[in-house]
């Protein structure tokens, strides 16, 4: 006898709906499958024998024969487990064909026939959606990720005798299953934050605080220097707390990055968050950008529309700050393996950090024991086009005693974060139609159309671009930083002051200071 | 034999280019011997007798004379090319100050002009990791100087000296740089802008042969060079044991004046200038009063006052009054002068404009000062 289910595979963060094929017919007892399958695909033949058999259903030897199709993909995961041995039962007789209709099937057996949960779950059931399912049937551990997915019905998946007991239930009584949960991302949208990184807890320190607000708000990369223990990685993790919440399309495309690398437990709880992440810097090229033969995605993809901490920004390795490089400017990333092209999202906020020398004291010649060249050698770690997408360069000094022990209460995230919306929607409005949100993401061609100046602004600005020898580019970040700074002010011409300030954060660019 | 054929007699590079020899055992031979061919010449019998020679000295000669004439001519031609030239002991171009010093070197190979021996000179040294007060400090002595017309001493050293010979040159004056290599050599490779006009609008010298590296060992006798040629001893800026302090050492023995220029008493980095005027150095407080103590009355009042003839505005002068030349942050500024971000920023970007406070270090600013 023959029969069909679907399943479905995940190919980068998007996923193709997949049909297992079963026959069964008498001859010599076989087992055998073919359409392109991975090792662990070819693996669940083990499984599926003794899970069938430890669910107390006894099968006659027949031959069986299992394709999966379209047969030019290749097969990877665990997810066939399940739709296989359905397909299996199915094609015994055991399970009316019309019961497993319309239902998608995802997840993992164990030999003793329970489902296990798997990684991939929300970019099928979006396939499914798309495809016109109506109804998965997923791991009960993975039912709170398909949630996330309207207008779906979901039959939690325990045990491969449960599922038969189930498919049978729903075919009887559908109604009795549509729990559409309503939205998930609505529901979880206002999530208390982890107030150990708020900015209230920060004391003093204003001019840092000004310069995560204004990177917060144009949405511009910052390198911060300065001498260890000066609270920069405190500041870092502050700045995805002023952010404000992910739209539902943001957040959903980036619950589908978590859910490829099994991680969306992270994003459950939070599902509106900017995403925070902080890669220690021994991390690898793979890990950075996303690798494999079919490459997983890495820390800049798990940094989608948050914020990429990069603490001791020296200590990385080369190629993988250079790696950088490319989704800075295109927001995504292009892996290309011999399997194909993948592409991840990468719209991230880089925020970096390091120490001005190596031994981190060094504008401090009482306490700094290095020369000029080992400086020199220090600074030169970090690439000359890398600090070019460097919007925000600020010094950070250790606070005075008197302003941690003072008690003075500071600004809360919340209130900032209040504040850097409203910038943002200014400047959605004045990009509305165009490509960009940010104020960061204004192309050379377009920067004179929408960083108008006033007279006095383009006078100092043309004279310290004398002054202070910048480059094309050091020069249209500082207008696109000024656009911002007016933007908080609700100006509508960028003025003498916002250039001023603007000119301070510029990036360093020098690479020995002229100290000695 | 002319001057013109002195300076370019090969066996004078010869002999002056011997490392292991010291000057004043080369200056005994040469009287001992009469002309430096003939030392060169000297048999093994002759050498032996020579009872002031230990063995290991004695080693260096006969090494040195296994070069060929050619070889020695080869030298020559090099020197030529490179316009390196040679004032050896009792030469008119010798610098008459460093006949009366111990050990004096026997030649100084040189490029560039010398200066001639009736000028007023004084050596300027310090630290190498110097802090941005003594740089400006250091720069203001050397054009302070210049404009006095007094010859600035120094050795071409990253920090103290560099700035200070980088003012004498800023200011139009003659400098002179003593290496503790070969003068062909330029180090640290970072100051190579200075080398360059040195040897054009000054004077690069060594008591080292061309192509010699800056070997540690080297240093501290090249600054019995730099005391010698001095009048005045100003020390800028120096920790405790610093190795300026064997310059003053020497400068003792040699019985030059001392002068240091105090630094705060918990500045690690003025340590040592402090502990020399405690030991009786002269304090160095200005320029006018500097060049007093050294008989010298000059007009170079008027420069130090222009600056106090700037008008600030209001907001320019409350900012401009909490900067020294001691780096101060933007964050204590801001604290200090009370004023909000934008504000502050204009006024330090005027002041930057007008040139008389820059940007030391991302978000660090001092005084400066206008030319």
């Amino acid at each position: 006898m023959y029969s069909i289910v679907s399943t479905a595979i995940v190919c980068g963060i998007r996923s193709v709906l997949v049909q297992v094929e079963a026959d069964v017919c008498d001859g010599m007892p076989a087992f055998e499958m073919v359409g392109i399958l991975s090792s662990e695909v070819r693996e669940a033949k083990e499984r599926i024998r003794a899970a069938i058999r430890n669910s107390s259903i006894r099968l006659s030897p027949k031959k069986i024969t299992i394709n999966l199709y379209p047969a030019d993909i290749r097969k990877s995961g665990t997810v066939f487990d399940l739709p296989i041995a359905l397909a299996i039962l199915a094609a015994y007789g055991r399970i009316p064909q019309e019961y497993l209709e319309g239902i998608l099937f995802a997840g993992e057996i164990s030999l003793n026939g329970e489902i296990r949960p798997t990684a991939g779950i929300l970019p099928m059931v979006l396939a499914a959606r798309e495809a016109g399912k109506r109804v998965v049937c997923v791991p009960r551990e993975n039912v709170g990720e398909a949630q996330v997915v309207k207008g779906i019905t979901i039959l939690p998946a325990e045990s491969l005798g449960q599922v038969v007991e189930l498919t049978e239930s729903y075919f009887r009584e559908p109604e009795k299953y549509k729990t559409d949960m309503g939205n998930k991302i609505e529901e979880t949208a206002q999530n208390t934050r982890n107030a150990d990184f708020d900015f209230a807890s920060i004391h003093g320190q204003k001019l840092l605080k000004r310069a995560c607000e204004i990177a917060a708000s144009g949405r511009h990369n910052m390198l911060m220097l300065g001498s260890p223990g000066a609270g920069k990685t405190m500041a870092a993790h502050a700045v995805a707390t002023i952010l404000p919440p992910l739209t539902e399309e943001e957040a959903l495309e980036l619950a589908k990055v978590y859910s490829v690398l099994g991680m969306f437990g992270q994003r459950e709880m939070n599902f509106r968050e900017r995403p925070y992440r902080s890669p220690h810097h021994t991390i690898s090229m793979a890990g950075m950008a996303g690798g494999g033969t079919v490459p997983k995605p890495g820390e800049i993809s798990l940094a989608h529309k948050g914020v990429l901490f990069l603490d001791e920004l020296t200590e990385f390795k080369r190629p993988v700050l250079e790696v950088l490089r490319q989704p800075l400017e295109e927001r995504e990333i292009r892996l290309v393996r011999g399997s194909g092209t993948y592409f991840y999202p990468a719209d991230i906020m880089l925020i970096a950090a390091m120490n001005p020398c190596s031994c981190g004291y060094f504008p401090d010649r009482n306490r700094c024991t290095c020369t000029k060249a080992m400086i020199e050698r220090h600074l030169n770690k970090i690439s000359r086009p890398l600090l070019d997408r460097m919007d925000i360069c600020v010094e950070v000094s250790r606070p005075a005693l008197w302003e941690l022990t003072n008690g003075r209460p500071e600004e809360s995230s919340e209130l900032i974060r209040s504040r850097v919306a409203r910038t943002q929607t200014i400047q959605r409005e004045r990009f509305a139609g165009s490509e960009i949100l940010y104020n960061s993401q204004i192309p050379p061609s377009a920067i004179m159309d929408w960083c108008a100046m006033e007279t006095e602004g383009e006078k100092l600005l043309s004279e310290s671009f004398e002054r202070l020898e910048l480059t094309a580019r050091g020069y249209y970040r500082v207008l696109r930083v000024a656009r911002t700074i007016a933007d908080m002010e609700g100006a509508a011409k960028i003025g003498r002051q916002h250039i001023c300030e603007s000119l301070l954060y510029r990036s360093i660019d020098r690479k020995v200071w002229d100290w000695e | 034999m002319s001057a013109e054929m002195e300076a370019y007699n090969k066996y004078e590079y010869w002999l002056a280019g011997i490392v292991s020899l010291p000057g004043r055992k080369k200056i005994y031979l040469k009287s001992l011997f009469g002309e430096a061919e003939r030392i060169y010449q000297a048999s093994e019998r002759e050498l032996e007798q020579i009872s002031i020679l230990t063995e290991c000295e004695k080693e260096g000669i006969r090494s040195a004379k296994k070069k060929t004439d050619e070889e020695l001519e080869r030298e020559l031609m090099y020197c030529r090319q490179k316009e390196i030239m040679l004032a050896v002991w009792q030469h008119n171009a010798y610098p008459t100050r460093l006949e009366h010093i111990y050990n004096p070197p026997y030649g100084l190979f040189y490029r560039g002009k010398l200066p001639d021996g009736g000028q007023k000179s004084v050596s300027i040294v310090g630290a190498r990791k110097c802090t941005c007060y003594g740089k400006a400090v250091a720069q203001q002595i050397g054009k302070g100087l210049a404009a006095a017309d007094i010859l600035v001493v120094s050795g071409m050293a990253a920090g103290i000296d560099g700035a200070a010979q980088r003012g004498a040159l800023c200011g139009g004056g003659s400098t002179l740089g003593v290496l503790g290599c070969g003068v062909d050599v330029c180090y640290p490779a970072a100051n190579r802008e200075l080398y360059e006009r040195l040897i054009t609008n000054g004077c690069v010298v060594s008591e080292y042969p061309p192509r010699t590296r800056p070997l540690a060992l080297n240093f501290p006798q090249r600054n019995r060079i730099i005391s010698g040629l001095a009048d005045v001893i100003l020390v800028v800026e120096a920790r405790e044991r610093s190795g300026s302090l064997i310059t003053v050492d020497f400068a003792l023995e040699q019985g030059k004046d001392i002068y240091a220029v105090p630094g705060r008493i918990s500045d690690l980095s003025s340590g040592g200038t402090n502990r020399l005027i405690q030991q009786g150095a002269g304090i160095y407080l200005n320029m006018e009063n500097f060049l007093e103590s050294m008989h010298i009355f000059s007009k170079t009042e008027e420069n130090s006052c222009k600056k106090q003839k700037l008008s600030l505005e209001n907001l320019e002068r409350l900012v401009y009054s909490c900067l020294d030349l001691t780096p101060r942050n933007l964050e204590s500024l801001w604290a200090e002068t009370g004023l909000d971000l934008e504000g502050l920023m204009e006024t330090l970007g005027t002041l930057q404009e007008m040139g008389i406070v820059s940007e030391v270090y991302k978000n660090y600013y001092i005084r400066s000062d206008t030319d």
